[in-house]
């Protein structure tokens, strides 16, 4: 089986211009069947552009997208029907209630199960008497959701689903998508570092839109460490910090920096070559939240 | 075509109180324009005076014409609700991502249409026809062409504007350009006179179908809202260009074609004693002076009918001066058997009339009309009561107690299906009307005859939302023969049963009443050919006013 035929979702120098504003520079995506992938960046950061034009709001302005191995720009009609979408600011029809908006999108989707929306509806605590427009935020995004599960869909693609959430409402949406995250590959757009960091098994960082890196979540941890180096006298910092060390800093006897390349036998040889002699080293394990501070920082140039 | 059903179901009950108010002023229509009908004196009664303006609201002919104009509104206000319930501009709508075929759609939004717009219409006609009393089903070309003209006039434009926006406001704003742009584009044809006589057909309306058509297509298929705005913008520019660019002139010849040499004119003309001057707004230079000939038309066969629509008339000077004023609209004014004085206006630079006013001038005056043959008269005595024409359409004299016309003429009124009549001419000799005169009035001479000619569209039906057609009766008098030695005298009309004095131009006439008893001549006026004369008049003595007048611009 080829790569192509593994991925859920792939793009291939993606560019996106409006007018004069670049959203996309060449990015270059892979999302493997069955991950749950967190596409995270800054805001502006062209994540919300790269989602658009893989559903085929949006064109690009060149490259190419493939979602479930077809061409993102064939995507339409009944093509979604493997396909879930929600986004946070996504327009559904206000003035239907709750029960009346899951019966109307029923008919489009052969795979749908009143089973498993019956379920959602329990567990996301919908009432279902209630106008879409009378809901709270939260209670729209769960509707929307369900609405987009109860299908069985093979990709479920979210927009920034937990802006502006409470974390109550936050952690339902998280586990009645990861109660179907077996079945289903996820992408899902976030500049909210702490959720995605409990559930995603692999993650993209998009900046400036390009992508910096997209690894497996668990090899990503693995490969960031803070390191603080401990001397008898303050040490000469290198002119140029060696490559993967990022924001190096010193403070008398100590020396800080954050490897992005961590391997426990190599880093120690590194800091030796660099260094010499250290009185004490330690690594400390970082939250995703802090590496991609640490990588936001340096793409900024912070030292 | 099952998901097409059910998006139509959505749409239905989203738009479930605009639906029940059109239906309501459907059923409101239906209870009322009858009633119009029964009471036609209302119909046409001039509001002379501001008590008589504010009586008009109260009366049945005021809310029967806002029900239907209202009633096309609810109509398209429900439509543009719902194509933009499921809008195509933008990119947040929940339906991008989910399986809507834009066919099934488009299909639903045709199935709304045809529910809620045609459906009630076609039930509306067919009742209002059969309650006028023609037999609905021999009509139902008509009515499915009535259904057409609606759909293609009204709903697919306003349908198309509802694709490139996303709120009502929004769509009302465009509007509200749309009519800008058809105020200006009037001001523009204005400068342009032939434009109003000459057709640059079929041209103008394989545009004004195929844009609307080709946005909504587009608009469905790949949501391109700014090419298809764009298509917008470049129908109204060309429709501009078309008007400034049409080759007038090639355009007249074609159309109103020159009497080749061994036809004879139908016509002749002679040029009246007094001609005159005229002015108009506009010219601060003061450039042009306008003069008006008195045209005195004699035909071949007194009782044809010429529509004059354009006029030219070329000036030359004894000193080898040349001036060719263009053609100039005539407003399409009616030359009805008994009628033969018309005006013909052009301008002339004034630095040129100063050459030409002290010596004779040779005009040649050249009509662009169309000729009316009339051949198939035939006498009917107007019985009393409920009538039929000899066409079909249905006609009563009022009850002696209704309210009509000018206080009491007696006016014919008729209901026609679909349309008035294509071509009615209708001829009434003064002295064999039975209506009673006034106690005192003149002796009219022997042949004094009023006469009305009625037209209207050859097509299978007009546009409009009711199928039956009123129209009435009263022939029209080009003399004041009862009130001879008043003529503006007095504005207020006088009116009898046998008659109403109008003044129109500084002149009197009479709308004579028909009642029961009175022989009238019918005939049906068939259109020979649009055509062009042109005739010379030798040694004509320019007005001499001597005073530059005000135009608005030279004529093409």
């Amino acid at each position: 089986m080829t790569q192509a035929t593994q991925s859920a979702i792939r793009t291939e120098n993606l560019v996106k211009n409006f007018r004069k504003v670049e959203a996309l520079r060449g990015l270059n995506l892979d999302v493997p069947e069955g991950a749950i992938y967190a596409l995270v960046g800054p805001n502006g950061a062209g994540k919300t552009t790269a989602i658009k034009i893989l559903m085929n709001i949006f064109g690009a302005t060149s490259g190419r997208a493939e979602v479930l191995g077809m061409d993102s720009t064939r995507l339409r009609g009944q093509l979604f029907v493997p396909i879930g979408y929600v986004s946070e600011n996504q327009e559904i029809p206000g003035w239907m209630h709750v029960d009346a908006f899951l019966a109307y999108l029923r008919p489009f989707y052969p795979t749908w199960d009143r089973e498993l929306e019956r379920e959602l509806v329990g567990q996301f605590d919908l009432p279902p008497e209630r106008k879409l427009d009378d809901l709270s935020r939260g209670m729209r995004m769960k509707a929307a959701l369900a609405s987009s599960l109860a299908y069985h869909p093979k990709l479920i693609v979210l927009d920034e689903p937990f802006t502006g959430l409470d974390p109550l409402v936050r952690d339902e949406l998280i586990q009645g998508l990861l109660d179907r995250a077996e079945e289903a590959t996820i992408l899902i757009s976030s500049h909210d570092l702490a959720e995605v960091e409990t559930f995603a098994s692999h993650v993209g960082y998009l900046e400036h839109g390009e992508l910096r890196f997209s690894e497996e979540l668990t090899a990503l941890v693995d490969r960031f460490r803070e390191v603080e180096l401990t001397f008898t006298t303050p040490p000469q910092l290198p002119k140029t910090a060696p490559e993967g060390w990022l924001q190096m800093s010193s403070s008398a006897a100590v020396v800080r920096f954050i490897e992005s390349r961590f391997e426990p036998e190599r880093t120690t040889q590194r800091i030796r070559g660099v260094f010499g002699v250290t009185q004490n080293v330690t690594f400390t394990p970082m939250a995703l939240r802090a590496i991609f501070l640490a990588m936001a920082r340096t793409g900024r140039g912070d030292t | 075509m099952k998901l097409a059903f059910y998006i139509f179901w959505k749409d239905a009950r989203y738009l479930w109180r605009e639906i029940a108010v059109s239906l309501a002023l459907l059923i409101a229509s239906g209870w009322i324009v009858p009633r119009e009908w029964a009471d036609p004196g209302f119909t046409h009664a001039g509001a002379t005076s501001v008590s008589a303006l504010a009586g008009v609201f109260f009366e049945n002919d005021f809310w029967t014409r806002l029900l239907l104009v209202l009633l096309p509104v609810s109509w398209l206000f429900a439509v543009v609700r719902a194509i933009q319930s499921d809008s195509l501009v933008g990119n947040r709508q929940f339906w991008l991502t989910r399986p809507y075929d834009w066919k099934q759609l488009l299909a639903a939004k045709c199935l709304f249409i045809l529910a809620f717009v045609n459906l009630p219409l076609l039930i509306l006609d067919l009742y209002l026809l059969a309650r006028a009393g023609f037999a609905p089903a021999h009509y139902m070309v008509g009515l499915l062409w009535m259904q057409w003209l609606i759909t293609l006039i009204l709903v697919i434009p306003i349908a198309a504007l509802a694709t490139l926006t996303t709120t009502v406001v929004q769509l009302l704003l465009t509007l509200l350009v749309i009519v800008l742009y058809m105020v200006g584009s009037s001001f523009v044809a204005e400068r342009f006179p032939a434009a109003s006589f000459t057709s640059t057909e079929p041209l103008p309306t394989i545009l004004l179908i195929a844009t609307p058509l080709a946005v909504i297509g587009l608009q469905y298929a790949r949501r391109r809202t700014i090419l298809s705005r764009s298509l917008i913008l470049g129908l109204m520019a060309a429709l501009v260009l078309i008007t400034v660019f049409a080759p007038y002139r090639t355009l007249i010849s074609r159309q109103y074609a020159t009497l080749t040499g061994a036809e004879q004119p139908p016509l002749q003309l002679a040029l009246g004693k007094n001609l005159g001057t005229w002015t108009s707004v506009g010219n601060p230079d003061r450039t042009w002076f306008g003069i008006s000939l008195p045209v005195i038309i004699s035909r071949s066969e007194p009782d044809s009918i010429l529509i004059l629509k354009g006029s030219q008339v070329e000036v030359d000077g004894s000193n080898g001066l040349h001036w060719d004023a263009g053609w100039t609209s005539m407003n399409s004014m009616h030359i009805l058997p008994g009628q033969s004085l018309t005006t013909v206006s052009f301008a002339l630079p004034v630095e040129l009339y100063q050459q030409l006013r002290y010596a004779d001038v040779k005009l040649h005056v050249t009509l662009a009309f169309t000729y009316f043959r009339d051949a198939t008269q035939r006498t009917f005595v107007v019985p009393a009561g409920t009538f039929a024409l000899p066409e079909g359409d249905l006609c009563s004299t009022p009850p002696d107690d209704a309210p009509r016309v000018y206080g009491r003429l007696h006016i014919i009124t008729c209901l026609a299906p679909l349309h008035g009549p294509t071509s009615l001419y209708v001829k009434l000799k003064l002295t064999e009307s039975t209506c009673p005169l006034p106690e005192g009035s003149p002796n009219v001479p022997d042949d004094a005859t009023g006469s009305g000619w009625l037209q209207s569209s050859e097509s299978p039906a007009e546009f409009g939302v009711s199928p039956v057609a009123q129209f009435s009766l009263a022939p029209f008098v080009f003399s004041n023969l009862y009130h001879p030695h008043a003529p503006g005298s007095d504005d207020r009309p006088h009116d009898s049963g046998a008659y109403a004095s109008l003044r129109f131009d500084n002149s009197r006439y009479m709308l004579h009443g028909i009642c029961p008893g009175t022989p009238i001549i019918l005939s049906n006026p068939q259109k020979v050919r649009d055509m062009q004369i042109t005739q010379q008049f030798d040694k004509v003595h320019l007005p001499d006013n001597g005073r530059p007048l005000e135009m608005s611009s030279p004529m093409k």
